[in-house]
């Protein structure tokens, strides 16, 4: 498993039909993965996080891998260096270095037989054998009978020098020569890749050779195989390896080659020297934990021969790093060529320690699948072979930065991602997600269930490909999404900022919806300082149109805040929100209007309140409504609503402003009315006795909207009145009386003022305008509430003071009538009659008469 | 959810938010401008506008006067990486109505 669908540890290139294209990688992919026991999502979604020394094996499993192939290697470094014949290295590799890797294997075949020529000769007495022949052996004796070999080489060790202190050394050495190399962006990368290559066998350098019987010892890891990605990468020449990695592999295999001429360990294997590689292998890779430290036991002696000036410093690390593959740096190439197998023994027993059988078996399995496909390979005629090594480039070029991530890295990418798609809290940041959610879908999963599988299809996890694994890829999904959620819970501060006071930096963190913050302003300290630090210039005044619009805002904040804490069901808190509206602030010297009402001459101050009115407390409610009723005339809409306001413009009321007094209409009024057709008669009397007292009610009863609510406040007190008068005290009684007479006598002789002009049906002062055709029910349904709550002495002096005005409209009912427009004629007849009716009158065109149970 | 601080114009798209509801003033590039009710924007400054009346002045070939036409529409979506600047129209004036 990878993340872009390749396993770093496969070995490519064994299907039989050679034919190449992207998507077989699929299935050659899904052919891994039927061989692995992992599951599938197994690295993606973090199962492997219990298993630390597992998560280092970077490439998944190499390094059991290279553990059941302990015994193939060479032994490290039985040389002597200074028995090597530079001269005999220069001349193989000046040759060798500038061929097209793609013949590798045959020339090194050739090469090969060329060395071990030309070691018969410089030592013909002794047997030549390859390295794994010897190893084999090694193998096959029983360790008890080898471990007596041991001390005395041990002793030739100075002290502190043994081998598993050298692998440090080698990792820096080859660290450095990979950075030098120019391929790894950095020294992370480097690292990892570097790991790596110690990790993965280089197979087709060994497998490659090894049918041939004649085992030039294969050069493990780094300047052969740059990637380490265990693939057959030699073949290919374009490969893109650096320079110096073509003239070293040359050169390599030749001072190693040395290695077998020991006389120790010569002459004990001679008998199985015939043994053929393959069933070396094959008894090799078998084998449990055991072989690869037996092997290193064997192999032990011969380095004991090494003397300190072997090793190499670190100077000369860093001349061999420095990748220069000129023969002067070639000599060093056997000692670092040593360290390095020295270093990867070191890891073999690691990695055989996390290791387990079935990984052992998968990579005899493996590795029996390439040799088949490397004889394949050798069989194919040259169309073919081009063809195959064109698609082992391709693989090679696909799978060449795969295996970088570990299981964590995996998880913690995937919960990067998730965490940018979900929240905590979903109505605030998805609203409209939620809402279609709700009207969308009948049967909702549960909301992780859901998320997850779609992240699976949108992220291209495949779940059909292995249908077994897909409820184990959902659920692991679903652990990260819930996961991520509790991230993003915690994540606590809503500004995506972390900063700790004093400290230099900040963290901060983006997300979808809340993109990283550039700029932070601190704004812990503002308010305490605004008061006393800003020039008086900047101050603003609460009645500022900013001040005002912000206001507004934190009014919206906090709805929108009390609203999902009810949602949520929890307590509604709502001193915040109560602060918000500045209702009890009062009016001070510095602005004319109440704060509050001032807001109310927002169009979106006005559509919040009706957000607004519910979430606040009894004694809010009545104080804001209080604050309204007592400023009345100062509210935008009432004050520009008059049509006395617009003499000039026939008595016509502005366009934008009568759109405002309709959204005040169906917004606040509607809030105040629903909520006053419930309050108790004493409250009523109480806000009507308040906007009489404190008002011009002329003035307001020149308006729409001042005449509705007392129109409205009247019926409800009359309503109550003469339903439930029995639970009236009379002190509210006459307190109405009271409350009653006072209004009436301010409209008293001017009663006709309630009518504009343009509503007037009295010819003297009727106006036509844009209004004229409006409903002018309103005004009637005052006159009636008026009189309902009146003595019949005020009935007849509403009706002696609207006596035009009636007798007009009849008038005008009539006229419609005979121009044929019955139904306008009838409207205005019914609107004259809800007046008439309360007084038991009744009007049509022509006459006025008694109201009679018809 | 906003919390209170962020509304007394913590950051700059604070000011626009402030408009929300509000005509505002908008110019943008292509020798353009707008006016109408911001209903919403969102971080990269796309914006929704409410009877909107977009001015466009161009050059017509052979006069040096800028002339200008203008297109109504009832609901617009401005793309962000249009807008230069926005502002709170009764703060611009009535000059350019």
């Amino acid at each position: 498993m990878s993340f872009f669908g390749f396993d770093p540890s496969g070995q490519p290139g064994h299907r039989k039909d050679g034919k190449l294209d992207l998507d077989s990688f699929q299935n050659f992919d899904d052919e891994m993965h039927s061989e692995e026991e992992d599951a599938l999502n197994d690295e993606t979604f973090g199962a492997a996080a219990d298993n630390l020394s597992k998560d280092f094996d970077f490439s998944s499993g190499s390094g059991s891998k290279l553990s059941s192939k302990g015994g193939l290697k060479p032994a490290p470094a039985p040389i002597q260096p200074n028995a090597i014949s530079y001269a005999q290295a220069a001349n193989t590799t000046g040759n060798d270095s500038l061929r097209p890797m793609e013949s590798l294997w045959n020339d090194q075949q050739q090469n090969s037989e060329v060395q071990s020529a030309q070691s018969q000769e410089t030592e013909p007495e002794k047997k030549v054998f390859s390295l794994e022949e010897i190893e084999a052996k090694m193998r096959a004796q029983p360790p008890p009978s080898q471990l007596p070999q041991l001390p005395p080489p041990q002793q030739q060790f100075s002290p502190g020098m043994n081998p598993f202190m050298l692998p440090p050394q080698a990792q820096q050495q080859l660290l450095a020569s990979a950075i030098a190399s120019g391929r790894y962006p950095d020294m992370q990368t480097a690292a990892r890749a570097v790991t790596q290559m110690l990790m993965a066998p280089p197979p087709m350098s060994q497998q490659g050779m090894m049918p041939q019987g004649m085992m030039p010892p294969p050069f493990m890891g780094y300047p052969v195989q740059p990637m380490g990605m265990g693939l057959p990468q030699q073949g290919l020449p374009q490969q893109g390896l650096p320079q110096q990695g073509l003239p070293q592999q040359g050169q390599i295999p030749q001072p190693i080659q040395q290695a077998p001429i020991q006389p120790e360990n010569g002459e004990t294997q001679r008998a199985q020297q015939h043994q053929s590689p393959l069933q070396t292998q094959e008894e090799q890779a078998a084998p449990a934990p055991e072989a690869p430290s037996v092997a290193q036991v064997q192999v032990s002696p011969p380095e004991e021969r090494l003397d300190l000036n072997s090793f190499p410093t670190i100077e000369a690390a860093s001349q061999t790093k420095s990748a220069d593959s000129s023969s002067a740096s070639s000599p060093r190439q056997p000692q670092q060529s040593h360290q390095l197998q020295q270093h990867q023994q070191g890891f073999h027993q690691q990695g055989y320690r996390g290791g387990n059988n079935y990984r052992g078996h998968h990579f005899y399995n493996q590795q029996q699948r390439q040799y088949q496909q490397r004889q394949q390979v050798e069989n194919l005629n040259p169309e073919e072979r081009s063809k195959y090594l064109a698609r082992q480039e391709k693989v090679g070029k696909i799978t060449r930065a795969s295996g970088f991530m570990n299981p964590r890295d995996k998880d913690f990418i995937t919960r990067i991602q998730l965490s940018q798609i979900v929240t905590d809290d979903p109505y605030n940041e998805d609203f409209y997600c939620q809402v279609y959610k709700v009207l969308n879908s009948s049967v909702e999963e549960n909301s992780m269930n859901y998320l997850a599988k779609k992240y699976l299809e949108q992220s291209g996890h495949r779940l059909g490909g292995r249908s077994k694994r897909a409820d184990i890829a959902l659920q692991r999904m679903q652990q990260q999404v819930s996961k991520a959620v509790s991230v993003a819970k915690e994540r606590g501060e809503r500004s995506g900022v972390l900063s700790k006071e004093g400290a230099l930096g900040k963290v901060s963190f983006g997300t979808g919806k809340r993109p990283r913050q550039l700029l932070v302003v601190n704004a812990e300290n503002k308010e305490n300082d605004e008061n006393d630090l800003l020039p008086k210039e900047y101050k603003m005044y609460r009645s500022s149109r900013s001040v005002q619009l912000s206001s507004i805002e934190s009014v919206y904040s906090e709805v929108l805040k009390l609203e999902s804490r009810e949602r949520e069901n929890e307590g509604i808190d709502d001193s915040e929100l109560w602060k918000s509206l500045q209702v009890s602030d009062g009016a001070t010297a510095e602005d004319t209007v109440d704060p509050f009402v001032a807001l109310l001459s927002f169009d979106k101050m006005m559509k919040v309140f009706t957000r607004v009115f519910p979430l606040l407390s009894a004694e809010h409610k009545i104080a804001t409504i209080e604050r309204i009723f007592s400023d009345l005339q100062k509210v935008d809409v009432v004050l520009k609503g008059s049509y006395k306001n617009y003499p000039q413009q026939n008595y016509e009321i502005p366009k934008d402003v009568r759109s405002r007094i309709e959204l005040f209409q169906i917004t606040v009024l509607k809030t105040l009315v629903l909520y006053l057709s419930d309050a108790p008669f004493a409250l009523v009397l109480h806000l009507l006795d308040s906007i009489v007292k404190k008002n011009n009610v002329l003035f307001l009863c020149t308006t729409k909207i001042g005449l509705s609510l007392i129109t409205v406040l009247i019926s409800r007190l009359e309503l109550i009145k003469q339903e439930f008068s029995k639970n009236l005290s009379a002190q509210d009684l006459s307190q109405w009386q009271q409350t009653y007479d006072s209004l009436f006598q301010c409209l008293e002789g001017r009663l006709v003022t309630v009518i504009p002009p343009y509503f007037s049906k009295d010819e003297q002062k009727s106006v036509k305008n844009g209004d004229s055709e409006g409903d002018d029910s309103y005004i009637w349904q005052f006159l009636a509430s008026l009189s309902l709550a009146g003595l019949l002495d005020h009935q007849r002096i509403i009706v002696d003071e609207v006596r035009d005005e009636i007798f007009g409209a009849m008038a005008a009912a009539k006229k419609l009538k005979t121009e044929g427009n019955v139904e306008r004629a009838e409207k205005y007849l019914n609107n004259l009659n809800l007046f008439l009716n309360v007084m038991g009158l009744k009007a049509n065109e022509d006459d006025i008469t008694e109201l009679s149970d018809e | 959810m906003v919390d209170e601080k962020s509304v007394s114009a913590s950051e700059p798209l604070d000011l626009i938010r402030l408009c929300l509801d509000e005509q505002i003033f908008v110019k943008l590039r292509g020798n353009r401008e707008m006016t109408g009710k911001l209903h919403a924007y969102d971080s990269h400054c796309n914006i929704v506008l409410g009877d909107a009346t977009e001015t466009i002045y161009y050059l017509e070939s052979g006069s040096e006067d800028v002339k200008s036409r203008k297109e109504k529409s009832e609901l617009v979506f401005v793309r962000g990486d249009s807008v230069m600047s926005i502002a709170d129209a009764s703060n611009i004036g009535k000059t350019n109505a």
